[in-house]
């Protein structure tokens, strides 16, 4: 117990859960030996220190307005998006595997992708049930024989990772059209630098802050071969959107314009900017609007936020469009049990990093199973996120389970069915004390002629105690995460 | 830059300009007030007037609140349905500069952020209730630093401009505006001393609402209204004053002029500032001081209405005339 009386002192009296990873403890007694030094480093600290940096923190936060608007508050007031003191530390070992696992994942799926919009091989050779791709609201048949510059679909991926009650990483799910969340990356990175630089220091931990730099370069070199000085924008909703303050924040750090949909418009098939210098050619739109609303002449014809024309330019080479359109088969949850396949199919390897098994409410024989093991499973909806639209079968009363079975009878290919793995967590302050919460753990992919990972990414964690749900809509909020060099 | 940026950088420095206005009258007229007994209708609600709100407020509070001293100040600084009341301009200001948080510097946004959050607060209606003036002093000096920032943080580039020749142009309508109303409420004989003695205070009163009783009184010992009324429109080293305003209007759009591509049509601040440098005060007062204001009140409003139609609004007409850039 020597240890764990002096060094320990911000810890102290933490109890990990029974039959769960935790990210800092091996056992009640010991730090991961790989982390241990860090660990030290950081729990010698007061609780008085602790509490605050934490002040610290939420002071800057707000005050910079690194916020996000929830909208089913009728004000659509600002939020935080809370911030826990405590970072998620992963080795650099540990992180090399990762790291080669998501750029496999990511390139299996960029040539899925392409695969699906030009020959389809992979349900030709009946890998994939074709009726998957057809009936997935994913799947744009109107852009059918098209691939972008580059064959790049996937310029920027958010996978979520979940670290499972065995220590391995498995992929939870991919977001291949608009993830969000680097912007807290790099937020949440500042702010711990300044409280903590000495442990910081000492501690070694790989960089994030060229993360906007490495994005434009890797955008700009899709339209490099075409045009000498290749111009990047962002393009965003406006600023009612939840996520304005990333979008913001981008476009700053990587030295581009933020506009929107009005200041764009299309002459010729090409896309030009609204300046006080006059008509400015645009070749590249990280574009953060979804697919449905990017051009009323294509998709939605009752979208105020895009541009007219915009698929045309797109289609005819003119620019590109980071991600794609189209994307949504590929992240798809109907389709993510076959990414393995892929892996395969594609690339003749073996999965890096391991997924979630999944079964499929379609599928007669998986349906069988989960119907009679509810309680035991995660149920979610095909097309969901954010959270919502889920039920965890352990912690559900009867009658949301009742509820959930007559929904998946009603519409069985609306749902796919997980066995619920139990995250692991990480030591977390709640106001008076440190407990273990779940989190989860969102690493950016971003390619261009080239990939490159971002070292760590998002953590999130499921604050209110005992919830596995980590978004910040409903209860989440997040750490920093210290991949060690 | 992006017009439709542009057009916020515009708008920005309208609004911190207007709250700058607002909260120095505010603290300006309350002690004023107390050193003499003007009758309660020239109390508070002229700045109504200013404001061109007389109709609105007559229309919601009635014509016998229009002595209401307590309510007009809250309507003045707390009444969200009021367009132009503190807090409503302080998060126009606030919301501007968050949809340009791309182009100003993070510091300035802080700034501007930091006085939102802090009006929005208990503390800051707890500080009106107890002490108005250090109320209307933090905003005040809330907007010292926000200008602090905007001069020593920014390139002079293009957004700088447009900030400036929004802040300019609101600058010489507020002082246009303030000295029409009350130069139409005093009257100008002198039968006693007492009456002399209001009339200066009076005077005195309208320069320290510009800061520029301090400046006057470098030049002049005399306050009465031909002087005051001189230096507010003429004085051109004085930073509130309109010529002043006019001619650094002038100066930041002449820089625009030649960095966008927008035409040489648009000269009419020349034309107004040309019309005030040819003249003096004596003609002024002789064609009335009321007429002459109003004039370059409608002026200002027409000059922004053609900075939107050149700058913030350009037709596609111009993708024949792009500078010779890569079409």
């Amino acid at each position: 117990m020597g240890i764990f009386a002096q060094s320990q002192q911000l810890l102290h009296g933490y109890h990990p859960l029974q039959g769960v990873y935790d990210e800092v403890f091996a056992d009640t007694e010991h730090f991961h030996p790989n982390i241990e030094s860090v660990c030290k480093m950081l729990t010698r600290m007061s609780h008085n220190k602790f509490k605050n940096c934490q002040k610290i923190a939420n002071t800057n936060f707000r005050r910079s307005g690194v916020t996000f608007t929830v909208y089913s508050d009728s004000e659509g007031t600002e939020k935080i998006f809370p911030f826990d003191l405590i970072p998620r530390i992963i080795h650099n070992q540990d992180w090399q595997k990762i790291d080669l696992g998501l750029k496999q994942r990511i390139n299996a799926l960029n040539m899925f992708l392409q695969d699906i919009y030009t020959d389809q091989r992979i349900l030709k050779e009946k890998l994939i049930p074709e009726i998957l791709v057809k009936k997935s609201p994913g799947y744009l048949s109107c852009l059918q024989g098209f691939v972008p510059n580059n064959g790049v679909f996937i310029n920027i991926a958010g996978v979520d990772l979940v670290h499972d009650q065995n220590g391995e990483y498995l992929v939870l799910e991919d977001n291949l059209r608009t993830p969000s969340g680097v912007s807290y990356v790099l937020e949440n990175r500042f702010i711990m630098k300044r409280l903590f630089p000495d442990i910081y220091s000492k501690a070694h931990v790989k960089p994030v802050d060229e993360y906007p730099i490495q994005l434009k370069n890797q955008l700009a070199s899709l339209m490099i071969d075409k045009v000498d000085d290749p111009r990047v924008v962002v393009l965003t909703p406006g600023s009612y959107n939840s996520a304005y303050f990333e979008h913001c924040f981008l476009a700053k750090c990587m030295g581009c314009e933020l506009v929107k949909g009005q200041d764009l418009f299309v002459n010729n098939d090409k896309v030009y900017l609204k300046t006080t210098q006059g008509p400015q050619r645009v070749d590249v739109i990280y574009r953060r609007i979804d697919d449905d609303f990017l051009d009323p002449d294509f998709f939605r014809k009752d979208s105020m936020l895009g541009v007219r024309g915009l698929m045309k330019a797109y289609l005819s080479g003119h620019v590109i469009l980071a991600n794609a359109t189209g994307n949504g088969i590929a992240d798809d949850k109907a389709i993510y049990p076959y990414v393995p396949k892929m892996i395969n199919f594609y690339l003749n390897e073996e999965p890096i990093i391991k997924q979630i098994k999944t079964y499929h409410c379609a599928d007669k024989q998986d349906l069988a199973y989960i119907l009679s093991n509810m309680e035991n499973l995660v149920i979610k909806e095909s097309s969901g996120s954010g959270g919502y639209g889920m039920l965890v079968g352990s912690m559900a009363t009867k009658e949301e389970i009742s509820r959930f079975k007559a929904l998946i009878q009603q519409c069985p290919e609306k749902y796919i069915a997980q066995p619920i793995i139990e995250l692991s967590t990480c030591p977390t302050f709640d106001g008076t004390r440190f407990g273990p919460r779940r989190v989860d753990l969102r690493p950016f992919i971003v390619s261009g002629k080239q990939q490159w990972v971002l070292p760590g990414g998002l953590t999130r964690v499921a604050l209110n105690e005992g919830s596995y749900i980590v978004n910040s809509s409903q209860g989440g909020g997040s750490k920093d995460t210290w991949v060690l060099d | 830059m992006i017009s439709r940026s542009a057009e916020h950088c515009f708008w920005l420095c309208r609004h911190l300009e207007r709250i700058n206005h607002i909260a120095r009258f505010m603290s300006v007229n309350s002690s004023y007030i107390l050193d003499t007994n003007l009758d309660i209708r020239d109390q508070w609600f002229p700045f109504i007037i200013v404001l061109g709100e007389e109709k609105r407020f007559l229309k919601v509070h009635g014509d016998l609140n229009s002595v209401n001293n307590e309510l007009i100040q809250n309507y003045i600084t707390w009444d969200k349905n009021n367009p132009v009341s503190i807090i409503h301009t302080v998060r126009s200001a606030r919301e501007n500069a968050r949809i340009i948080r791309d182009i100003i510097s993070s510091d300035l946004w802080e700034a501007i952020n930091t006085l939102w959050l802090w009006l929005i607060s208990n503390r800051s209606y707890n500080l009106y209730v107890k002490d108005q003036m250090a109320f209307y002093r933090i905003i005040l000096s809330n907007i010292s630093t926000i200008y602090g920032i905007l001069y020593s943080s920014m390139s002079e580039d293009e957004a700088y401009h447009f900030m400036k020749l929004g802040m300019m142009l609101e600058r010489a309508n507020q002082t246009a505006r303030i000295v029409d109303v009350k130069s139409h409420r005093i009257s100008f004989y002198e039968i006693s001393r007492r009456e002399n003695v209001i009339e200066t205070l009076y005077w005195l009163n309208l320069l320290k609402i510009f800061s520029a009783h301090e400046a006057f009184l470098k030049k002049s010992t005399t306050f009465n209204r031909k002087l005051v009324a001189q230096f507010l429109i003429f004085e051109n080293n004085y930073p509130h004053t309109i010529a002043y305003c006019l001619d650094n209007a002038c100066e930041s759009l002449q820089k625009l002029k030649e960095i966008t591509c927008v035409t040489n049509e648009l000269n009419n601040v020349e034309v107004l500032l040309n019309q005030i440098s040819e003249s003096n005060i004596e003609t002024i007062l002789k064609q009335g001081l009321n007429t002459f204001l109003t004039s370059v009140i409608n002026g200002i409003a027409r000059i922004c209405e053609d900075i939107e139609s050149k700058f913030f609004d350009p037709e596609l007409l111009f993708i024949t005339q792009s500078k010779g850039h890569r079409l």
